[in-house]
């Protein structure tokens, strides 16, 4: 469901009117219908917070669209038309906030928002220096939406200059036409939601974790190495896995385990080594543990002793331990 | 190019600051008081230098001179780097710039004789210091509107001890192609596999490109170093890098290598996070990364010293002597 948010009753009243929305019973300013939400959060950052926050927790939001008006920060935005926001910025008590807002439009245009209306030049230069238009909402809105991990689109009517020229028009007098002119460009959106990617199957049935570590391991080595599904299986030789006499799990681990050692050669066969200069522990009965990562050359071997037959296993395993083995695994020195 | 130009007041009637604008005159420019009150006060994020970029031009303060971190470069003199600008045109996705700064937005410093007066200071206690340019952005690719090498060609003309390195990516040589080679002065590219120079080193100039640049520079009797750093592996690495070794070795004689540096991709934590965001379908991605004792995210120890072993071996089968190799490893970093 998306979620649209305008700051003022008078610029949302086309969209309630075509959209069919139906009112919240409990809040005032909350609307919905099958498709939509919609939220008029009031003027100011702290008002747009608290009711998209509210807004969010009561439906099944996936993205926020933000209808409005602004003010022009520069000479090539001129008034009348609607523009899309790319970053959000914030201006307080005369100093710029850190932290900005990232829509997913891709355009050029970036809004300040500010806790105080523009209305001189000298307030206007200043804050031109880090957007092209000034409203009054938006940056709480990327708040939210990032807070929430959703994305977000902004509309912007630009209805005046930003500064000594700022109008200071009666809203009520031109809502429905701002009203109107938003809508008509809300209308010509594709709002629907995006198709699902299709998903790649494993050649076996495999647990549903199984099935993600399978389709992640394509997707790596198809992006670094830029071939064909049907290349990477015939690689891993996957058809004489699935003619091996064993159960359907051991398959699904043998192929996950030939795709890890696809995507990353060198650690499969340093790991490999390790298990090898070390099985001379193994075969006694001893647990060996080292750091899968390698990145400490630590190796611990535990061993329960209660016969001479033990200590003498011990000591023939630590004659044919070579530890050199692992220093040269260690400084890289191996074939791959 | 630029999107805005900003100019701070102090340096508005600087020759260099003049020669800048000269380059724009179409561009809407500003004067501000100081670079910090707009540079970086709020989060840019970095993909946007690929629409809106903007120039500053300012003076740098603080420190202008500052030692480097261990094992930058060879021997056992003083290395610093000094700051002639912040960040780069270039979009290196591996590129640590990315979590750096808070803005992509370039600045250029144009009080070049208060950095060469500090670069004095430290000759005159270590005559034979090193000096880097190139930590913060690339030494050359904006080098043709700054033009200032030629005064720092000056000074290192005048202390012979001292050595200069200029790091690019760059094939700009307008600025240095007609100055007097010097032995004390290298300029060092750094390089890749072709395919990994397509992949990785984007809006840079090919690799092809930058190894013509290196002959044209070799013809005219400059000093280069060479730095293969960071590799990223890849499943054909080892050939990538016999070909790109073998086309060096035939545009640049070992007499006229300085030195040459092989290192293995590595980030912060912070950078491989902003990496992950700016570039999600990037191979990079792909690699076998750890988060690695110092915090660091890179490969496992094995895997980076095979690599960097195995690049060293092909430039020693190339005829690069192995004195002038050296490779950037983690403790020394």
């Amino acid at each position: 469901m998306k979620l649209i948010h305008i700051a003022h009753r008078g610029e949302a009243q086309e969209f309630l009117k075509v959209l069919n929305l139906k009112a919240d019973t409990k809040v005032s300013g909350i609307y919905s219908n099958s498709e939509f939400a919609l939220v008029i959060s009031g003027e100011g950052i702290p008002e747009t917070i608290s009711k998209l926050s509210y807004t969010i927790s009561k439906f099944n939001i996936d993205e926020i669209l933000n209808f409005g008006i602004a003010g022009t920060l520069s000479s090539k935005i001129e008034t009348g038309k609607i523009i899309e926001i790319r970053t959000t910025y914030h201006f307080e008590d005369g100093k710029p906030k850190f932290k900005s807002f990232t829509s997913n439009s891709k355009t050029t245009i970036d809004c300040i928002t500010t806790n105080q209306r523009v209305l001189s030049d000298d307030y206007a230069d200043r804050i031109s220096n880090f957007a092209q238009v000034v409203d009054r909402e938006l940056w709480g809105l990327g708040f939210v939406a990032k807070s929430f991990n959703l994305p977000f689109k902004s509309y912007k009517l630009i209805s005046d200059i930003a500064g000594s020229k700022t109008q200071c028009f009666d809203l009520k007098e031109r809502a429905i036409e701002f009203s109107s002119k938003l809508l008509e460009h809300f209308m010509k959106l594709d709002t629907k939601a995006e198709e699902p990617q299709l998903s790649i199957d494993p050649p076996i049935t495999m647990s549903f974790s199984n099935k993600i570590k399978f389709q992640k391991l394509i997707h790596h080595i198809q992006t670094k190495e830029e071939i064909k599904l049907e290349r990477i299986l015939s690689d891993i030789c996957v058809n004489e896995i699935l003619d091996l006499k064993i159960r359907p799990k051991e398959k699904s681990f043998e192929i996950l385990k030939r795709l890890e050692a696809k995507l990353n050669p060198i650690n499969t066969i340093a790991n490999n080594e390790m298990i090898k200069a070390t099985q001379a522990f193994r075969e006694i009965g001893a647990k060996v543990k080292f750091d899968h990562s390698l990145e400490t050359k630590k190796i611990e071997i535990s061993i329960e002793i209660n016969s001479q037959k033990n200590l003498d296993n011990i000591k023939r395993a630590v004659d044919i331990f070579d530890y050199k083995k692992i220093e040269k695994l260690w400084s890289g020195d191996f074939n791959v | 190019m630029f999107e805005k130009i900003y100019i701070e007041e102090s340096v508005k009637d600087l020759e260099y600051t003049k020669r800048i604008l000269k380059f724009f005159p179409k561009i809407e420019s500003k004067v501000i008081n100081k670079t910090e009150d707009v540079w970086g006060r709020v989060k840019k994020p970095y993909l946007q230098k690929r629409e809106t970029l903007n120039l500053f031009i300012g003076r740098k303060e603080g420190a202008l001179v500052k030692e480097t971190p261990d094992a930058y470069g060879m021997g056992k003199e003083k290395h610093y780097f000094f700051i002639h600008a912040y960040n780069c045109i270039y979009e290196c996705q591996y590129c640590y710039l990315q979590g750096y700064f808070n803005t992509p937005d370039i600045v250029l410093f144009v009080n070049h004789d208060e950095i060469i007066r500090d670069m004095q200071q430290l000759v005159d206690e270590n005559p034979d210091s090193w000096f880097h340019a190139g930590e913060y952005s690339d030494s050359l690719a904006l080098s043709h509107l700054t033009n200032e090498w030629d005064e720092y060609w000056e000074f290192f003309k005048k202390n012979p001890k001292a050595k200069l390195e200029l790091r690019t990516k760059s094939v700009n040589l307008k600025s240095i192609i007609n100055l007097e080679p010097l032995d004390n002065v290298y300029v060092s590219f750094t390089l890749a596999g072709h395919k990994e120079g397509k992949t990785y080193d984007l809006r840079t100039p090919s690799v092809k490109a930058r190894l013509s640049a290196i002959k044209k520079l070799v013809e005219k009797g400059f000093k280069i170093g060479i730095h293969l750093d960071p590799i990223v592996h890849s499943e054909d690495l080892e050939n990538n890098y016999e070909i790109l070794l073998r086309e060096l070795a035939l545009v640049l004689p070992n007499k006229q290598l300085g030195y040459l540096s092989i290192g293995v991709v590595r980030f912060t934590k912070d950078v491989f996070k902003e990496v992950e965001g700016n570039y999600p379908d990037s191979p990079i991605m792909t690699q076998n990364f750890i988060k690695s004792f110092d915090g660091k995210v890179r490969y496992s120890h094995p895997m980076r010293m095979w690599m960097l072993n195995k690049v060293k071996d092909i430039c020693i089968k190339n005829n690069f002597s192995s004195e002038k190799i050296y490779m950037c490893m983690e403790n020394e970093d």
